[in-house]
């Protein structure tokens, strides 16, 4: 059963790995570099990725080239809820990845996509260059030729949007059981934050939670 | 139609543009120039629509487009911006408008220059000051529920609702 299962994957992940085809999805300079990476010069079409779709029902893959503000959070969920399964992220570019330039002051940056959906590659610069973007799609098919079909259900729990919509309001509100990612580390139970951070406190904390 | 104009751009000294809206009757201030020598003229705000339809309307100013509504936070007072260019005799002026900061509120300027509809949104957007009977006078950039207008000076984003965007 397993061989069979094995086979079936190889067969299945070779397909779907170079054939990625990706959504038009540009919202600031990050899309010039997507642009160029999909022209005859860098050629994205070496990799099987040259179909840019105009519609989210015919992509597999959602580069976010770009800043994403509140204003736009809602659309690019919403976009991600139309794409079939399954459906990868790249977030591209330092805005997309943790809100680049925009992290720290400003009032309309969602500081990283992650916030909003499940990202499958982070591919930093500001913006990068055709190459980065070509071998952040080669980690992509990689990643795709790991997968596994029994592991379906998990992949689909997920990459559930990590915001929910509302019909009344613009603005992308957090869901009910709140998950906040910082960094990868949760908040809850990370109790360093809440202090003032003084030699004595951290070491007193260090103790208290993970012992001498 | 080249020659034509080429022959009929004056050169208009400083302080000349107050002096022809004086000489009609307006109560305007002129102030400093900038930099580049463009002529910033201070209108009070009831006497705003006047003066820009004057401004116009008028064969030796004929300023024909808006190019530009901003504002500034001035501290204890908002300043409504609004930058013309006349198309004939190829000038710029600047009118400035000082407005009370707990009741920030002007007539607009889209029934003289249509152009200044989604400029004076912009402005309502970022600055919270109200244009009076502007036709459709909602926030432009930012979603509509939006708490505060960002770019006053005092503005602190407090908005619970945007929890998951902390960092």
């Amino acid at each position: 059963m397993k061989v069979v299962i094995t086979a079936i994957d190889f067969l299945y992940n070779w397909a779907r790995s170079n054939s990625v085809w990706p959504m038009t999805f540009a919202t600031s300079c990050c899309g010039i570099e997507m642009i160029c990476t999909s022209a005859a010069k860098f050629d994205i079409a070496r990799f099987g990725s040259e179909v840019f779709r105009a519609t989210p029902r015919q992509a597999d893959l959602l580069i976010t080239a770009g800043t994403v503000t509140h204003r736009m959070a809602p659309a690019l969920v919403k976009l991600y809820e139309q794409m079939p399964e399954p459906k990868y992220v790249l977030a591209m570019g330092a805005c997309a990845v943790t809100g680049g330039m925009f992290e720290n002051d400003s009032y309309s940056v969602v500081r990283g996509v992650d916030r909003l959906v499940h990202v499958d590659v982070y591919l930093p610069g500001c913006p990068p260059r055709p190459e980065a973007l070509l071998d952040a799609l080669i980690q992509l098919q990689k990643k795709i030729r790991t997968e596994t079909i029994l592991d379906r259900k998990k992949y689909l729990e997920a990459h559930k949007p990590r915001v929910k919509l509302s019909d009344d309001s613009e603005l992308a509100l957090p869901l009910d059981e709140l998950e906040i990612y910082h960094w990868g580390v949760q908040t809850e139970g990370y109790e360093l934050n809440k202090d003032v951070l003084t030699r004595k406190n951290v070491e007193d904390n260090c103790v208290r939670l993970f012992g001498k | 139609m080249s020659d034509y104009l080429e022959n009929n751009i004056q050169e208009v000294a400083a302080g000349q543009l107050a002096a022809i809206l004086q000489n009609n009757g307006f109560n305007v201030k002129p102030q400093k120039n900038t930099a580049d020598n463009i002529e910033v003229i201070e209108v009070s705000a009831d006497k705003l629509v006047e003066v820009a339809t004057f401004l116009k309307m008028n064969v030796d100013t004929h300023f024909d487009i808006l190019f530009s509504v901003s504002g500034i936070d001035a501290g204890e007072s908002l300043i409504a911006v609004y930058h013309l260019f006349s198309t004939q005799f190829k000038n710029n002026v600047i009118l400035k408008v000082w407005l009370d900061r707990s009741q920030p509120e002007i007539a607009s300027l889209s029934q003289v220059y249509s152009a200044s509809n989604w400029h004076e949104r912009e402005t309502f957007d970022l600055l919270g000051i109200k244009f009076i009977n502007h036709p459709d006078l909602k926030r432009i950039l930012l979603p509509e529920e939006w708490i505060g207008h960002p770019l006053r000076k005092d503005y602190v984003m407090n908005d619970s609702r945007l929890v998951w965007n902390k960092r």
